[in-house]
């Protein structure tokens, strides 16, 4: 699956990025800012982009999910330690990632998602630190 | 306890200031209630003509502010002088009954203004409670974002490193997130922050059945009793948890064998807990190796002046490390 990273720190972005990658999946980015995510997205099409609330450029996660969807049609999964602000922006996105997060929360993460996308089952159990919205 | 009704109390009271018809309508409501039950029980009241007039007063002046207090006073003093006060019905107040109708007013007057003082400290109080649950989740959201760094830091360390190191990384790494996931569950109460047992250790059961999910078909089942713990206390009952069940992960299920692993936590007096840990796998080994998790266990089993045994269960092994537990 091609997946966009948007997260702020780039060690949390490189490793999320390592273990994707080890799991078979194409990694764009990873993208910092609300600006940097778009132009990578309007580059490569994701099809799923992980988001971070917190961004260089201010909260800015939640505007960058709605761009995505919005321009691209791009489902969003915030990866944030703020439940809080993930969940006003429930609008924006599928659902949440907490941090600090299990690398296998994230790859199942990305399967309920792909599975929420495509219409498809979604487990009963879901993996733990991950909240859907809908 | 008192705690409790204080905060009962606050939440009781409107938060913010209501509009001024309200309050004014309010208030005449208030004195209007204390001016029926006067007038319908007239007969049990003799000369008290104001005594049932000043919990209406005291009420308004809480509820509202201090000038629909003074209002409540005003109108107290109007209806009471009107129908209760001889000469009845005149309006007017006789000499005999001036200076107790005058003292009256001024008790009224000052019941709304101390009681605006009450109100505005029982508002600080709970805006110092809003603030230090706020300072709370804001330094539990920095510690977890100090732990993600951490955890990254150690898989990029456990990168393309032989199998072996890696598994000792990725058991380094899981140590730290039963850390982490304390803070993702910490509430205040009073002074202290604390935990639910039962929330968190069901928490830290799911991350570890994410973690196996696929890997082995073990479902992890978890009975905890819903007490407070500290966070000093969560943390060593977490890991101790968290050991007993990778250990069963690791020895009572070989070769993709399915099975249950039920983890307990109950206090068996007010000051003992118990942590159980049930498999119904293969069966206690014979020797146990003390390798670094059953180390841990031991040293955290005695930092709380614990126990631990580990015996043959009718199927499996089964492991009870009792701890004291200072009280929340």
């Amino acid at each position: 699956m091609r997946i966009l990273v948007v997260e702020e720190h780039p060690l949390i972005a490189l490793s999320l990025e390592l273990f994707l990658a080890d799991a078979g999946h194409h990694v764009l980015g990873p993208a910092s800012a609300l600006e940097d995510a778009l132009f990578l997205a309007e580059r490569t099409l994701p099809e799923l982009a992980l988001v971070d609330i917190k961004l260089v450029d201010g909260n800015t996660g939640p505007a960058v999910a709605r761009e995505l969807s919005n321009r691209f049609g791009v489902p969003s999964i915030f990866i944030s330690g703020n439940s809080t602000k993930a969940r006003i922006n429930k609008d924006a996105a599928l659902g949440l990632i907490l941090k600090p997060f299990l690398p296998d929360t994230v790859l199942q993460g990305v399967e309920v998602a792909k599975a929420l996308v495509n219409g498809g089952r979604v487990p009963e159990q879901l993996p733990s630190g991950l909240e859907l919205f809908r | 306890m008192l705690y409790r009704v204080e905060d009962a109390l606050v939440r009781a009271l409107p938060r913010r200031r209501l509009p001024i018809p309200v309050a004014y309508s309010g208030a005449t409501l208030i004195v209007g209630i204390a001016f029926f039950v006067r007038w319908y029980s007239k007969a049990y009241w003799h000369g008290y003509t104001v005594l049932l007039f000043i919990p209406a007063i005291f009420l308004s002046a809480l509820i509202f502010d201090r000038a629909c207090g003074v209002y409540a006073t005003a109108l107290s003093a109007g209806l009471a002088g009107y129908f209760f006060v001889k000469p009845i019905g005149s309006g007017g107040v006789s000499a005999y009954d001036l200076v107790p109708f005058l003292t009256f007013i001024a008790i009224g007057v000052v019941i709304g203004f101390l009681t605006e003082l009450l109100r505005h400290a029982l508002d600080r109080i709970a805006a110092d409670e809003q603030q230090k649950d706020l300072l709370l989740r804001e330094l539990a959201h920095r510690t977890k974002n100090d732990f993600m760094m951490m955890t990254s830091i150690l898989r990029l360390q456990a990168h393309e490193q032989p199998q072996a190191t890696r598994a000792v990384l990725d058991a380094a790494v899981e140590r730290v997130a039963v850390m982490a996931q304390l803070h993702d569950q910490l509430l205040r109460r009073k002074e202290h922050a604390v935990v639910n047992a039962r929330d968190y250790l069901e928490a830290l059961c799911r991350s570890v059945s994410t973690i196996v999910r696929g890997a082995q078909p073990v479902s992890i089942q978890v009975t905890a009793d819903p007490v407070e713990l500290t966070a000093e206390t969560a943390a060593p009952v977490g890991l101790i948890v968290n050991e007993l069940v990778t250990n069963a992960l690791k020895y009572a299920f070989p070769e993709g064998r399915t099975g249950t692993i039920d983890v307990g936590f109950k206090m068996a007096d007010l000051e003992t807990a118990e942590i159980l840990v049930r498999d119904n796998g293969v069966g206690c080994p014979s020797t146990v190796r003390e390798g670094l998790g059953t180390q841990l266990v031991r040293l955290l089993a005695k930092q709380m002046k614990g126990t631990v045994t580990r015996e043959v269960a009718d199927r499996g092994c089964r492991a009870v490390v009792r701890v004291q537990l200072r009280p929340a």
